[in-house]
């Protein structure tokens, strides 16, 4: 399978790029958990994704590029996940977001002739169909009761005076209603305060949204594609935001990567998607359990836990 | 007391939430890309038998419930309590109040074993086994000649419980019955 992605890939003239794994940035991401990696004179980071350092690249003139690496998550590990994972990760100066789901289909067709015709559906539609709730307009009070009336449990959420929590009580709604009926979709136009690096747009002069989708493939999340945010301000701004909701929880504040804000005026316009390879793998070979993808991940589990 | 992590939930884990012994029967863990982790959780509450969903936030930990399953021979009714002996050589005596044994009352037979669910050493649920062999006390007098096939009709057992037995059986046979479905199976020779 690997060796078709990268024929895949040249076929198409795209340069396979190889990033540092060990990184000097981490992401500030809420829900993300950086491994640190203590160095003799500074702290490292095991690169949550390849991101970062493909901006760079991107930046100074690489051109499209597509990468296959490890990449690192901490306090993730279950029948979908593992703390360290291989990402799938390319980027296309020039295309938009609708040509972008295009490729990705195409190469998905490419590995697993039995895809059905892929659906590409706003996520609020999804959204409202099974809620008749706006979620791009629903304030945290709504979801919360939105989450009683479906009998969900939201006791795990933490309520903070910020964005976070709407977050956390949309993605719960959502992963919990709505994604398990996702047979082969790409969703998009998410919440705006899910944009992480994606850039938002104004639907109909009014609803800011982040422009990026998501494929997902028998209920399971598979791609994630953004429409990349260009502007350093912006950026900056999202990563303070991260960070003091970081601080509200009591999180350590992960420092802005400086050196991807200073080269980001230099990005072209482009797309970029990142694609769980070992996922991939699942859906083509029909497992369920991340853990007999990836080699020796029964190394990691608590004995008798491994999932039934 | 020990404690239990949500990462280290397994199918037949025993925790206690609420103030009630649960046994863990499925855990999930959820992660939409760069939302929040959580882990979806079936638990069986051990002393009414419901099944609750809850989420929980990875990585949080519920206390450990000292909860073991024994094989106890089954006395006698004091008419408040139900008495069982530990099968092992200790003969320990145990008294288990009606919430406990409700579900077994239809198939409790003196001098039979069933599985007594022990909380903090005290009996919390008793289940039968899933076959057991009861007398027949009262039913219909037996048709001759239908020894096959047909219709059935009601017989009860020496417990006051009745199942559907086929037509041939009599007063007085000892008979085999599925605790799970309440089912006759086959007639015991005795």
């Amino acid at each position: 399978m690997l060796a078709d992605v990268r024929r895949y890939f040249d076929d198409r003239g795209i340069l396979e790029v190889s990033t540092p794994v060990l990184g000097a940035s981490g992401v500030s991401d809420l829900h993300l958990e950086n491994l640190k990696v203590e160095l003799t004179h500074s702290t490292a980071y095991l690169q949550t994704s390849p991101e970062y350092a493909m901006k760079r690249l991107l930046a100074a003139g690489s051109g499209p590029i597509y990468q296959i690496c490890p990449a690192f998550r901490g306090g993730e590990s279950g029948r979908r996940h593992h703390p360290e994972f291989t990402m799938l990760e390319w980027y296309r100066p020039g295309f938009s977001l609708a040509d972008l789901i295009d490729e990705v289909d195409c190469l998905l067709r490419c590995l697993h002739s039995d895809l059905p015709p892929l659906t590409q559906v706003t996520y609020a539609e999804l959204f409202e169909q099974v809620t008749d709730v706006n979620p791009h307009q629903a304030d945290v009070r709504q979801l919360q009761e939105l989450a009683g009336r479906f009998g969900l449990d939201a006791s795990h959420i933490e309520h903070h005076d910020d964005s976070g929590c709407l977050g956390d009580y949309l993605d719960l709604l959502f992963a919990t209603l709505v994604e398990p009926d996702l047979e082969y979709v790409a969703v998009l136009d998410f919440p705006a305060c899910q944009a992480a690096l994606a850039r938002c747009k104004t639907l109909r002069g009014a609803v800011l949204v982040a422009n990026r989708f998501e494929i997902y493939v028998g209920g399971m999340e598979l791609a994630n594609g953004y429409e990349e945010l260009r502007d350093p301000e912006i950026l900056r701004q999202r990563f303070d935001g991260n960070n003091r909701m970081r601080s509200s929880r009591g999180l350590e504040a992960i420092e802005p990567d400086e050196r991807l804000l200073a080269a980001l005026p230099n990005m072209p316009a482009c797309c970029g998607v990142a694609v769980g390879f070992d996922r991939l793998m699942m859906i083509v070979h029909e497992i369920d359990d991340i853990g007999q993808i990836i080699p020796f991940a029964a190394d990691f589990r608590l004995p008798g836990s491994a999932p039934s | 007391m020990a404690t239990y992590s949500t990462n280290e939930f397994k199918s037949g884990l025993k925790v206690i939430l609420e103030g009630d012994p649960c046994s863990v029967v499925e855990n999930e863990f959820v992660k939409p890309g760069k939302g929040q982790a959580f882990n979806r959780v079936k638990l069986k509450n051990l002393k009414t038998g419901r099944v609750w969903e809850r989420t929980f936030k990875s990585g949080e930990s519920l206390e450990a419930a000292d909860v073991v399953d024994l094989e106890m021979e089954y006395l006698y009714n004091d008419g408040e309590h139900w008495h069982f002996m530990k099968t092992d050589e200790t003969y320990e005596q145990l008294a288990a109040d009606r919430a406990a044994v409700e579900d077994a009352l239809p198939w409790l037979k003196e001098t039979d074993r069933y599985t007594v669910t022990l909380w903090n050493d005290n009996p919390i649920s008793v289940s039968p086994p899933n076959f057991v062999e009861l007398e027949i006390v009262e039913t219909d007098p037996g048709l001759k000649g239908d020894t096959a096939q047909g219709g059935s009709k009601p017989a009860t057992l020496s417990t006051g419980t009745v199942v559907k037995v086929p037509l041939f059986i009599n007063a007085g046979e000892v008979v085999r019955v599925d605790t799970r479905t309440g089912e006759y199976q086959n007639r015991v020779k005795t």
